[in-house]
């Protein structure tokens, strides 16, 4: 820094002018990012009246708070329950099965370890669109179409990627731990339990935010396994009711934003999470 | 219990080892049994049953018929939208991929500046990161709007006159890209940040002591230091614009108008569960999983030429 310091004052207002300049640029380029939210939420909060205005009125008046109950009756509290389901029991489903499975990986002998991992690894860059159809056939014979099972189970099977991580993760912690314990008489789950997972927190966490980030946002598994109103969740609907709303553009964007509420929150409460998360797992997306 | 008794005698027996054997594979059986399970119910099997299925032509209600490589040659060689899918797939990626690397690059140089309030500007870019695509085309589809969509505002500001961007087959795959890139910019920041924040900031105050303009310092400072993370950014950004366009165009377009905007991923989803020809369905994935393969290796065979430092 000394060096820094010894500059001139020329130098100085240069730096000035660079940091005015980036607080510019960035400003102008945050004005494209955030329209489409600012267009969605004065839509969400306009009387009908205003919403097919041209040139568009960006300010509503009266603001209309009560296009929120209206859109959430539109959405249904079972669409939102059906989301929390979905997402919970995946992020759970899979935070236990790939942290159990990656510590077998990482620390438990057994035959054909070495060709199991590598089937692990050799899946993980197939894309859904090749296991989808035959996943779909699967889900038909075994009579599990519109229900919760079949919903849930083939993603919560998607966890390849996880192992992979948690046993690349359990590696990296010392056996020596593991070695200390056994002496004292601990078998692998308390092992697992008490030594490995507590050590683990920062990589569990960052795991299921980015897992609870795609499942709360999936589209395409959904929309093929469901059938009945009573297992969409809430992208299925925003995706319906965006097809059918043309005429009740307000309660739309009101929708999408009721959705996008409780995500957004969570991202801002843990934000670092989400973006060490999705550092980590580079192909989220 | 009885394990470490097991362990501490030296002169193990073999049948004590053996049983220490078996319970190590209990204990596997015990940690791994479920996930194997789901691994191979609905990934490992998923695999080579697709296979299968796209040597058949199949609608679901009859029985399979086979077809040898008929749904392959069909595609390759008889189908007329193959071309225009294909032409629409590689239009889309090779437009969206110069800006969604070039603008997020660009956005992390500036939100790696030590300046206040930075931490702002960061977490407000990167509010579109969990925004699903469902969510976004339901946004956008309305952006896009013809009587009254805010872009048409917007550029009438410059004099230019609504266009009907959903709707016009040459408008429809430039607006899809645009959402694409408003979409995929905060997580390609968030790589590039990454690998700004590696760089040691040494190497700028020695270059700046050196007279560096800002230019030169990225030129060659930091572009030399991040060309591995550009290129791991330009590989995966060119497979998810490969495989994640189906949500926003399900929502947006529906393919239309008339296939201008039908995609590789959209077209399997349709051909599947629209019109239920499962093995053709089955043989186009599995070509789309061949060029996403072809995209893996290159991406690990030029990975460790291409660093510089």
């Amino acid at each position: 820094m000394a060096t820094v310091r010894s500059f001139s004052v020329g130098g100085r207002d240069s730096r000035l002018l660079a940091g005015a300049a980036t607080y510019g640029l960035l400003a102008l380029l945050l004005f494209f990012m955030l329209a489409p939210f600012a267009y969605m939420v004065t839509t969400a909060l306009k009387p009908p009246s205003q919403v097919y205005l041209y040139p568009i009125r960006w300010l509503p008046d009266p603001i209309m708070w009560s296009n929120f109950p209206a859109a959430l009756d539109r959405l249904t509290l079972r669409a939102f329950l059906n989301s929390i389901i979905f997402t919970g029991a995946i992020v759970f489903g899979q935070g236990l099965f790939t942290t159990m499975g990656g510590y077998a990986f990482a620390r438990l002998e057994f035959p054909f370890r070495n060709a199991l991992f590598l089937a692990y690894l050799g899946t993980m860059m197939i894309p859904f669109q090749v296991t989808m159809i035959p996943t779909f056939i699967i889900v038909a014979r075994l009579g599990w179409q519109d229900t919760y099972q079949g919903l849930i189970l083939p993603i919560l099977a998607g966890g390849a990627f996880g192992t992979f991580l948690f046993r690349q993760f359990f590696m990296s912690i010392p056996g020596e731990l593991a070695d200390a314990a056994v002496v004292d008489g601990a078998n692998p789950l308390d092992i697992y339990w008490r030594i490995y997972l507590p050590l683990s927190k920062p990589a569990l966490t960052a795991y299921g935010v980015i897992t609870a980030l795609s499942a709360w946002n999936m589209y395409l598994w959904p929309l093929i396994v469901t059938q009945s109103a009573d297992l969409r969740t809430l992208t299925l609907v925003i995706a319906q009711l965006s097809g059918q709303m043309n005429a009740e553009l307000h309660l739309l964007m009101a929708a999408v934003t009721i959705c996008l509420v409780p995500i957004l929150t969570v991202y801002i409460i843990g934000q670092r999470f989400f973006v060490e998360g999705i550092a980590m797992s580079g192909l989220k997306g | 219990m009885s394990a470490p008794s097991t362990v501490a005698v030296p002169a193990a027996t073999a049948t004590a080892r053996r049983s220490k054997t078996m319970r190590q594979i209990l204990w596997a059986l015990l940690f791994l049994g479920p996930n194997l399970g789901l691994f191979l119910l609905f990934t490992a099997f998923p695999i080579v049953f697709g296979l299968g299925i796209s040597f058949f032509e199949w609608n679901i209600v009859e029985a399979p018929r086979f077809v040898g490589a008929g749904n392959y040659q069909r595609f390759f060689f008889e189908d007329p939208l193959t071309s225009k899918v294909v032409a629409n797939s590689i239009y889309y990626v090779l437009a969206a991929l110069p800006i969604s690397i070039v603008l997020p690059l660009f956005l992390a140089v500036l939100l790696n500046q030590k300046l206040p309030a930075i931490g702002l500007f960061r977490s407000l870019y990167f509010m579109p990161l969990v925004t699903s695509g469902v969510a976004t085309a339901a946004v956008f589809k309305w952006i896009y709007a013809y009587q009254f969509g805010p872009l048409n505002q917007f550029i009438g500001l410059f004099g230019i006159p609504k266009q009907d961007w959903l709707f016009n087959d040459h408008l429809v795959m430039p607006a899809l890209i645009l959402t694409a890139i408003w979409n995929r910019t905060p997580l390609n920041i968030i790589f590039f940040l990454a690998a700004l924040q590696g760089v040691p900031r040494e190497l700028y105050e020695a270059a700046e002591t050196d007279g560096a303009g800002a230019w030169a310092r990225f030129r060659y400072i930091t572009w030399p230091m991040i060309t591995p993370t550009t290129f791991f950014v330009l590989i995966v950004t060119t497979i998810s614009l490969l495989l994640g366009a189906f949500d926003m165009i399900n929502v947006m377009t529906q393919g239309g108008p008339l296939d201008a905007s039908n995609v590789f991923v959209f077209n399997i989803y349709r051909t599947a569960f629209a019109y239920f020809q499962m093995g053709y369905a089955s043989a186009m994935a599995y070509v789309l999983f061949l060029i996403v393969l072809g995209f893996t290796l290159v991406q690990w065979a030029l990975q460790r030429r291409w660093v510089h430092y």
